[in-house]
């Protein structure tokens, strides 16, 4: 019995090991999302440009929907700004949607940052961050790829590069087409 | 906007169907935290729960921190969202589940006692317990061992075959 315990506790050691290593492994500032996987929270939200008028996710039901939430003041949005102009070219609107919500900043801020910077498409306003709140947004930039059926398939949390927006994109539309050539 | 007219918008915005409309705030920047409306007790009583369901969130911003210690906007949004629904009257359960819906369950400060972080709840006491049998099993050799030794002197097995062999022969011939 004496070398049951010289076994025993090294092996004990060895889940602990394990879970430090994989805790190591993980890349602490990346958060989960508990969004991925499940159908995108409704919403209606204020135009930006036109407080009366509203902007409302179930407006762009069967397209695909890239999410993003930027503010005036968020460096990052800067830098990733060119990609969504790209995203906004090269997509079918019919197709894709692109919506930015600005998030935790004043319209007129966010107004001027479009003028200088470009952008058309629909921008809305998120009062009390509510709706960021109901997404789990961290901060900002914060993108969410949400496919055809309402299912949110990415959140990314940092500014978005081409490469990240044409794969995620094109695999929703390529899941599109598939469920629309299923249902005729 | 009246300050109790905002307090409903953000409560429709918060708990109407999916689809149906967000009262729309031409300011939008800096909307006013909601207040019980007249009872200065009931409104004591709501900052109160506030403060302690805040105490349990992590804020997404200064991840050390709670919601209710944190000075981030969005903590205070947060706050803003629990204190609205404890007006409409959900528990503290429910406010708990809204937010781990939406950020998972790495906002709760304490982890729940389930899957993985079962390991967290119950490693320091499964560990206690086996080292206290070690321990214990440890001891109750040595008291063993001390007994065999009070009663026959120990022999002295660590010779060689060879050492004991010259040793007999030793005295065999004395």
């Amino acid at each position: 019995m004496r070398g049951w315990w010289r076994w025993a506790l090294p092996t004990a050691a060895l889940p602990v090991l394990a879970l430090l290593y994989w805790g190591l492994g993980q890349d602490q500032r990346r958060l989960p999302s508990a969004l991925e996987g499940r159908e995108a929270p409704a919403f209606r939200l204020a135009n930006l440009y036109d407080p009366s008028d509203s902007v409302s996710l179930s407006d762009f039901e069967g397209k695909v929907v890239v999410l993003n939430y930027w503010a005036s003041w968020c460096i990052p949005c800067i830098s990733e700004h060119p990609v969504l102009v790209r995203l906004r070219e090269t997509y079918d609107p019919e197709e894709v949607a692109l919506i930015g919500v600005l998030f935790q900043d004043r319209p007129e801020n966010g107004m001027r940052f479009i003028e200088e910077l470009g952008g058309e498409w629909p921008l809305v306003t998120d009062p009390g961050s509510l709706t960021a709140i109901e997404y789990g947004v961290y901060g900002v930039p914060e993108t969410y790829f949400i496919g055809a059926d309402g299912v949110v398939a990415l959140r990314h949390d940092l500014a978005v590069t081409w490469d990240l927006v044409e794969r995620n994109v094109d695999s929703l539309l390529v899941a599109r087409r598939g469920g629309a050539a299923a249902g005729s | 906007m009246p300050r109790a007219w905002r307090w409903g918008a953000l409560a429709m915005a918060l708990f109407a169907a999916p689809g149906a409309a967000q009262t729309v705030d031409g300011a939008l920047d800096g909307i006013e935290r909601p207040v019980a409306p007249g009872d200065p007790v009931r409104s004591a009583e709501i900052d109160q729960r506030t403060a302690e369901i805040g105490a349990t969130l992590r804020c997404p911003i200064c991840r050390q921190q709670s919601v209710a210690e944190s000075s981030a906007r969005i903590a205070r949004e947060m706050q803003d969202v629990i204190r609205t629904m404890l007006m409409e009257g959900r528990t503290a359960e429910e406010i708990e589940a809204y937010f781990v819906e939406a950020y998972g369950p790495w906002i709760l400060l304490k982890p729940r006692a389930e899957g993985m972080n079962l390991i967290v709840y119950a490693g320091p006491g499964l560990a206690f317990l086996l080292g206290g049998f070690l321990v214990a099993r440890r001891i109750r050799r040595g008291r063993g061992r001390d007994d065999e030794e009070r009663a026959e002197p120990a022999a002295p097995d660590h010779l060689r075959k060879a050492d004991r062999r010259w040793i007999e022969a030793a005295i065999k011939e004395s």
